[in-house]
């Protein structure tokens, strides 16, 4: 690195008039050799206290913060529109700050059913063992497409009424018709997978009864 | 009595010890003042003053020691200048009339010599100088920066630097001799 006086020499040595030039630089060097001007109010107030230093720390903190919102958000909104729902905490935040009910559509895979199995379909059906006295295929032939329960979130819960109006009786495959909404054998399914399935449900005990 | 510029004083001022602050201030505003007056600019006390305050704010990021300082501090200086320069000429001063700025009333030999004796001169002179020569002046002889240092501030090469350099001085004697000053 130069020195501020290394060139000097050579500027001088390229002019004419060396010993003028010397004097004009050494008038310019006089300008920046003053008192010190007084200082305003707040540069007075730095020069006397200085900066603390958790001052000085402050913003770089609060960039942190704000760089860390900006991040999980994106990242909750990417996940959410990927999945097509938002994530599990998101939304049961929003159902409890807001009247508004998201996720119910799309229930967790890994979420406890007790609380919102009367509300919701029961997605997973085929993994709870069917009662010995239903046949194969006819729950399935006859149970709406898995869209049809999300269309109808206010179904009334299975009840033991919906069974005693006779409205949901074992059904042959040949013989089913097509049961209303209200009444379809999912109401039997949701009772089975609340109440265990190795042992035969007060339904079916009932509808052997009737027959 | 504030203590000279040292490393350990740069050290203490990026830990915001006030006696550091005012050991900078102490040691480099009348560069900057000198600098802001080379240039014209009206107040330069008060800008002076803010220049201080943001070098005092971001002091804790500078790195290069006490060369490293005197160049960021040169930079915001200029900066302040660049601002104040383009605020003046999108709102121009007015000044009440005083036969004192006119330059088409001949002065007396007394003035004229009490004019050429302090800096008055060289200050009228240099600013009447194309403004990337004052500018290369002002930073090489008043702040006391190195060619490098310049072209770092100014953003020219230092092969730029030395030629502006040289026309500058050069014009600047070729002004002070066609103002009948004798050296």
């Amino acid at each position: 690195m130069t020195t501020p006086d290394d060139d000097d020499p050579e500027m001088t040595d390229q002019l004419e008039y060396p010993g003028d030039i010397a004097l004009l630089m050494r008038e310019l060097r006089e300008l920046g050799r003053v008192p010190p001007p007084a200082p305003s109010p707040e540069l007075e107030a730095l020069l006397s206290q200085g900066i603390p230093e958790f001052r000085r720390r402050r913003a770089p903190r609060r960039l942190a913060a704000v760089a860390a919102v900006v991040l999980g958000a994106t990242s909750a909104t990417g996940v959410a529109a990927a999945a097509d729902r938002l994530p599990g905490p998101v939304a049961d935040m929003v159902n409890d700050l807001t009247p508004l009910r998201v996720g119910d559509h799309h229930p967790r895979p890994g979420a406890p059913l007790p609380t919102r199995a009367p509300r919701t379909s029961t997605p997973d059906r085929t993994m709870h063992p069917r009662p010995q006295s239903s046949p194969v295929g006819v729950e399935r032939r006859g149970a709406p497409p898995a869209s049809e329960p999300m269309a109808q979130p206010d179904a009334a819960p299975p009840s033991n009424t919906h069974d005693d109006d006779g409205s949901v009786a074992p059904r042959s495959p040949s013989s089913s018709p097509s049961p209303s909404p209200s009444s379809s054998p999912r109401s039997n399914d949701d009772t089975r997978s609340s109440t265990g399935s190795q042992t035969p449900s007060p339904t079916n005990s009932r509808t052997a009864r009737d027959r | 009595m504030a203590q000279p510029l040292t490393e350990d004083v740069v050290a203490a001022a990026r830990k915001g010890d006030a006696l550091a602050f005012r050991a900078i201030y102490q040691e480099l505003s009348p560069v900057v003042f000198g600098y802001l007056r080379s240039h014209g600019v009206p107040d330069p006390e008060a800008v002076t003053s803010d220049v201080f305050v943001s070098v005092l704010q971001r002091v804790d990021r500078l790195v290069g020691g006490v060369a490293g300082l005197r160049t960021f501090v040169m930079s915001i200086a200029h900066a302040r200048y660049v601002d104040e320069a383009r605020r003046r000429r999108r709102q121009p001063q007015t000044f009440e009339y005083d036969t004192a700025f006119d330059p088409r009333i001949t002065r007396s030999a007394e003035d004229e010599a009490l004019a050429y004796a302090g800096t008055a001169n060289i200050l009228s002179v240099l600013r009447s100088l194309p403004d990337d020569q004052r500018e290369v002046l002002a930073l090489r002889f008043v702040a006391d920066l190195a060619i490098d240092d310049v072209a770092t501030v100014i953003g020219r090469s230092p092969g730029a630097v030395k030629q502006l350099q040289r026309r500058g001085l050069l014009a600047l004697r070729r002004l002070l001799a066609g103002a009948g000053v004798t050296r």
